[in-house]
């Protein structure tokens, strides 16, 4: 059985196998994570009490908290897609993380946006230069120079490795935005989620964040491995799979 | 071999005197115009004086690391060296060791003459240069690397900056966490976070960056 699966996961590696098989979920990844992400903030902003120190202001966490999330995510998943593109030469690796990466950056200005709306009635102010805020802001950088390396090598036979060298290298950045909250002083409050340890927040609120970051996480994968796949039908464009491919699809 | 090699990069360096002299007085008259500007308030240029020559530095570096493979790449030296069987590594270690001696060391040297000049006490000049010493390898590398990685693009020199600075964030981070408590014992605790990037990223980006090269080249 296992080896059944492994097989079929070995295929992906290929431009069809990829196409084949992560494209057949898209739809049913969107339908989900539309619900989840729906329920979660629709449920986070008309049914969750109110927090005791911020009032209704803190609703905006449900989207808030989601898109730091998969800033960070989308970064890693880059990181590991450049691995695997370095080392296994695999073109559906670097079609993905072309995918990815814009993605990854209107996350990041959505949770920089939704911090700094969250930040006036909370702080007092839209901005303040500490740790955490700025390492979200050069994550967003980061992802800029990530696309700039992506564009400016999409017709040559370095295509791809200097964006994935830039994406591995990156990840340096990554603990220090994680652990900001906990190592240096920083007026953005710890944080209120853990995997491992006691999460300090009441489950009537926990309940739809973790849905809305769950249908979050749904949505962009969706999202990626749509657009992946459409640049992988358009580089391959004159092979004879292509065809085929769009021919059944148009069938059913 | 190596001693080869490093007198041709010791000649290339002199060869570009005005390269990285350009790069010191731009550290220099970036100082000195920021200081004019806060000449009606010495509190707070003095106060700020350490996040200036940060600064300065940073833009100093990148300055002088532009186009610092770009003749190298046009004329194949990087081919040759790799036919000739030279460890491209150690070419790059070479580079950038000579490179920043006349870039990073000689800010190190320059920082506690800035400092005083502009109101700092001599031991707190020192905890800055200390900094300075162990953070700019580590911009000089990542500068190095941005540079390789735009090499073959065709708008290269536009965008190396933009890639290097986002990398140096933790740098920045932990000076400014030094400079923060300057002269007291916590200061001791960044400039040790700084002393290990420093060791990591030396044991491991000049194999980045020639292995980057040699992408760029094939």
């Amino acid at each position: 059985m296992i080896k059944r699966w492994w097989r079929i996961f070995l295929t992906t590696a290929a431009p069809e196998g990829f196409v084949r098989v992560y494209g057949a979920w898209v739809g049913y990844l969107a339908a989900v994570g539309a619900i989840l992400f729906g329920l979660g903030a629709l449920y986070g902003l008309f049914v969750a009490p109110a927090d005791y120190l911020q009032g209704e202001s803190y609703r905006i966490i449900y989207l808030h908290v989601p898109a730091a999330s998969l800033a960070l995510s989308c970064y890693s998943l880059l990181a590991v897609l450049g691995v695997i593109f370095l080392v296994w030469k695999i073109g559906a690796a670097y079609e993905l993380a072309r995918a990815v990466a814009p993605i990854g950056l209107v996350w990041a200005v959505i949770s920089l946006v939704t911090g700094a709306i969250w930040g006036k009635p909370t702080w007092g102010a839209y901005w303040v230069w500490d740790a955490r805020l700025t390492s979200m802001l050069i994550l967003a950088f980061l992802y800029v120079g990530v696309l700039l390396l992506q564009g400016a090598f999409e017709d040559s036979g370095a295509r791809g490795k200097a964006a994935a060298i830039l994406a591995i290298v990156g990840t340096i950045n990554l603990p220090i935005i994680k652990y900001s909250v906990d190592w240096f002083n920083t007026l953005h409050q710890g944080s209120s989620l853990s995997v491992t340890g006691n999460t300090s927040i009441d489950s009537s609120m926990l309940w739809p964040l973790l849905s809305a970051i769950a249908g979050a996480y749904l949505l962009t994968m969706a999202l990626g491995i749509y657009r992946a796949c459409t640049f992988l039908l358009e580089r391959h464009q004159n092979k004879r799979w292509v065809g085929r491919y769009l021919n059944q699809s148009e069938e059913v | 071999m190596i001693s080869t090699i490093f007198r041709a990069e010791r000649l290339r360096l002199l060869g570009s005197v005005n390269h990285w002299l350009t790069a010191l007085l731009f550290f220099v008259l970036a100082l000195v115009c920021y200081s004019l500007m806060l000449s009606n308030s010495p509190k707070a240029l003095s106060q700020s004086s350490g996040a200036a020559v940060w600064v300065a530095a940073i833009f100093s570096i990148l300055l002088s690391t532009n186009r610092l493979f770009d003749r190298d790449h046009q004329q194949g030296l990087i081919d040759q060296l790799r036919v000739a069987q030279v460890s491209l590594t150690g070419w790059v270690m070479i580079r950038l060791g000579l490179h920043w001696m006349v870039s990073g060391f000689c800010l190190v040297i320059l920082s506690p003459i800035a400092g005083v000049f502009m109101g700092l006490s001599v031991n707190q000049t020192l905890w800055l240069a200390t900094s300075l010493l162990l953070g700019t390898p580590v911009i000089g590398l990542f500068a190095a690397l941005a540079e390789s990685l735009s090499l073959s693009a065709q708008q290269s020199a536009a965008f190396a900056p933009l890639i290097a600075l986002p990398l140096c964030l933790p740098v920045l981070l932990f000076s400014a966490g030094m400079l923060d408590q300057v002269g007291t014992n916590a200061a001791r605790q960044p400039l040790l976070l700084l002393l290990a990037l420093l060791i990591v990223s030396i044991s491991t980006l000049p194999w980045t960056i020639a292995a980057t090269l040699k992408l760029s080249d094939s």
